[in-house]
């Protein structure tokens, strides 16, 4: 478990005030704010590559605030992957081990490189492969530090999309696997799809705390608000073309939502963006294939006109603007239909 | 370097750039180019000329000029070596580290460079003299400095050190700190990263500093005559045998020390080259 206590850091005009939080022993913890919000700075104190001025860093209850970088073993990994260029993929996995050219250490960097899927690449040279592949090393070469938690800046930012959901696979189940990450971010699928606790950093100041869902359908202000009036996230079940999310009161009831693609089955985070939504009064004969009969149970006014909330098995915000809302006389109370093609659907995982 | 860049010299006498403009400018910066090269090129190559293979020959079995040529790579190599091992990690200290006075520090390094040699040989021999502290420490284990391989390898010693603390410096700069902090944070202790991560990466410029600073060495004159007249480096016996005997008993042993300054330089610069070494 990590706690950082009070911390305050001025560099240049750039400074962290107070910042506490707790990252639990089985917590995946994403830290979400803009660039040169102090993420970077406050992963590096508590690796110990920059003093604090004040505050306390607490790693599975020792104060770690004084102890010397390489006493820490937090292991972290760097928005660009820091891999040695003048060793192989090999002796750059192999280089925290004490006896390198031994058989458990040379077992080691296998078995490590085998769970990275970069057991190919062992006796190359950097200089020639991708982001993605220098991340699964530099993953794979802290994972042989033997690290107590994992502070990951930005891991997957210099990773191409199509290897970052395999990358964001392997961090999940070394999660799952006991290894507590404190993980920043300003990438706010990232985000979703990763945190089980998350946090905002604004200025270097932690403004929220709480589960992504807490901060997503209620961000109390900045980068959050950014995403605000997105409140259509739900957790949900993917077989085959279909989504199944759990009703909000009801939690036997279920919706199957329906996809526009086949993706990979098992859970993932569905975001409906509200401009997507229509509503229709009557039920509809339209070409949209996810139409959800609800009740209205709130209008209220927005950015560019109306959010309506329609409380079926799961709750649906549309926005509309003030021409529809007057046009189709909406009250709370009244029945509709929430309805939104398939390819409005963002699949997060 | 890629071969496919050069071109004969037929091709260059009929090369036309059509897009070039201020052509005279390009003409006027060639013509100073050629006459820059050719002030360089042809005191070397007329000294080579106008000497006898014969002369050059009958120098090389002459005891005095082998044992003085000697003498000359081994203070060189040996103050090369153990000043270059001493002044690594403070290289390191000064691309990496913030501290008060670093600019008047840098100065001082550079001081050697600046101060003319025959001076700094006067400035040295009040350091290591007899009658000096250090000197006198040296007598009681029964070293005599001056006159003597050691005092020539000090002297080699401050006039080059400014090369090789430069280039080992700019190489540690080059070197991304990300990387060293990366291995901190992987359990090195600090020593373990310079040694494996900052100097394996900064080594091209280290080796390069070890070259220049060598070449310095070996070629130094002003400094080591006063400390050490005897055993002769070869710049001093080449100044011997010219003062002495003139330019014609001077001219073969100063080919031999042109020729191996050429040699020794062009290896040291192949074993510098190390491609491997390309920083992501």
């Amino acid at each position: 478990m990590l706690e950082i206590k009070e911390l305050n850091k001025t560099l240049g005009r750039f400074r962290i005030s107070d910042v506490n939080l707790t990252v639990a022993r089985d917590d995946y913890f994403i830290l979400l704010g803009a660039s040169g919000a102090g993420k970077s700075v406050l992963l590096e104190i508590v690796a110990g590559l920059v003093n604090p001025d004040s505050g306390q860093i607490i790693l599975n209850g020792k104060d770690i605030t004084k102890i010397a970088v390489e006493k820490r073993r937090t292991g972290l990994i760097f928005q660009s992957p820091a891999i040695f260029p003048h060793l192989t993929v090999g002796q750059n996995i192999a280089f925290p081990l004490r006896y390198r050219k031994s058989k458990a250490s040379l077992q080691l960097v296998q078995k490590l490189a085998e769970q990275m899927s970069i057991q190919h690449l062992l006796d190359q040279k950097p200089a020639i492969l991708s982001g993605g592949e220098l991340q699964r090393i530099a993953l794979a070469r802290t994972l042989a530090s033997d690290p107590v938690m994992l502070l990951l800046d930005e891991p997957l930012s210099a990773v191409d999309t199509p290897m970052k959901s395999g990358l964001r696979g392997l961090l999940r189940e070394l999660n799952k696997k006991g290894l507590p990450i404190l993980h920043v971010t300003h990438d706010f699928e990232e985000a979703v799809a990763l945190a089980s606790t998350m946090a905002v950093i604004e200025n270097g100041r932690i403004v929220q705390t709480g589960s992504p869902n807490d901060i997503l359908s209620s961000p109390t202000t900045g980068f959050a608000a950014g995403f605000s009036g997105e409140h259509n996230f739900f957790k949900a079940v993917i077989t085959k073309k279909t989504a199944i999310v759990k009703g909000v009161a009801d939690f036997r009831a279920f919706v199957e939502i329906k996809l526009n693609d086949d993706y990979e089955e098992g859970p993932a985070n569905l975001l409906i963006k509200s401009k997507y939504v229509i509503i229709s009064p009557d039920e509809p004969q339209m070409s949209t294939v996810n139409n959800l009969k609800g009740t209205i149970i709130s209008i209220n006014p927005s950015r560019n006109g109306f959010e309506v909330c329609i409380r079926g098995t799961i709750d649906i915000y549309a926005r509309i603007t003030r021409e529809s809302l007057e046009k189709m006389k909406l009250a709370t109370g009244q029945e509709v239909w929430a309805c939104f093609k398939a390819s409005s659907i963002d699949v997060i995982r | 370097m890629k071969s496919a860049e050069y071109i004969t010299f037929a091709q260059f006498l009929t090369l036309k750039i059509p897009a070039m403009r201020h052509r005279t400018f390009y003409l006027i910066a060639n013509l100073f180019g050629a006459l820059v090269l050719l002030f360089i090129i042809a005191p070397v190559i007329s000294i080579v000329l106008s000497t006898e293979f014969k002369d050059v020959a009958d120098a090389f079995s002459d005891k005095e000029v082998t044992a003085s040529i000697w003498l000359t790579i081994f203070a060189s190599i040996t103050a090369t070596l153990i000043f270059a091992a001493l002044s690594l990690p403070f290289a390191w200290l000064l691309a990496r580290k913030k501290f008060p006075f670093k600019r008047l520090i840098s100065g001082i390094i550079d001081l050697p460079i600046v101060i003319p040699h025959t001076a700094a040989g006067i400035a040295l021999l009040g350091v290591i003299s007899r009658q000096s502290t250090v000197g006198r420490i040296g007598a009681s284990f029964g070293l005599d400095f001056v006159g003597h391989p050691i005092g020539i390898i000090i002297a080699m010693a401050f006039v080059s050190l400014p090369f090789f603390i430069n280039s080992a410096r700019d190489g540690f700069s080059a070197v991304p700190e990300r990387l060293e902090n990366a291995a901190l944070n992987l359990g090195a202790s600090p020593a373990r990263v310079f040694l494996t991560i900052s100097v394996p990466l900064a080594m091209r410029q280290i080796v390069s500093g070890c070259v220049m600073m060598f070449a310095r060495g070996m070629s130094e004159f002003g400094a080591v005559v006063i400390i050490a007249y005897h055993p002769m480096v070869a710049p001093v016996l080449i100044y011997e045998r010219f003062s002495s005997f003139g330019l014609q008993y001077a001219r073969p042993v100063a080919v031999i020390l042109i020729a191996l300054s050429v040699v020794f330089f062009l290896l040291m610069r192949l074993l510098s080259k190390d491609p491997d070494n390309a920083r992501n």
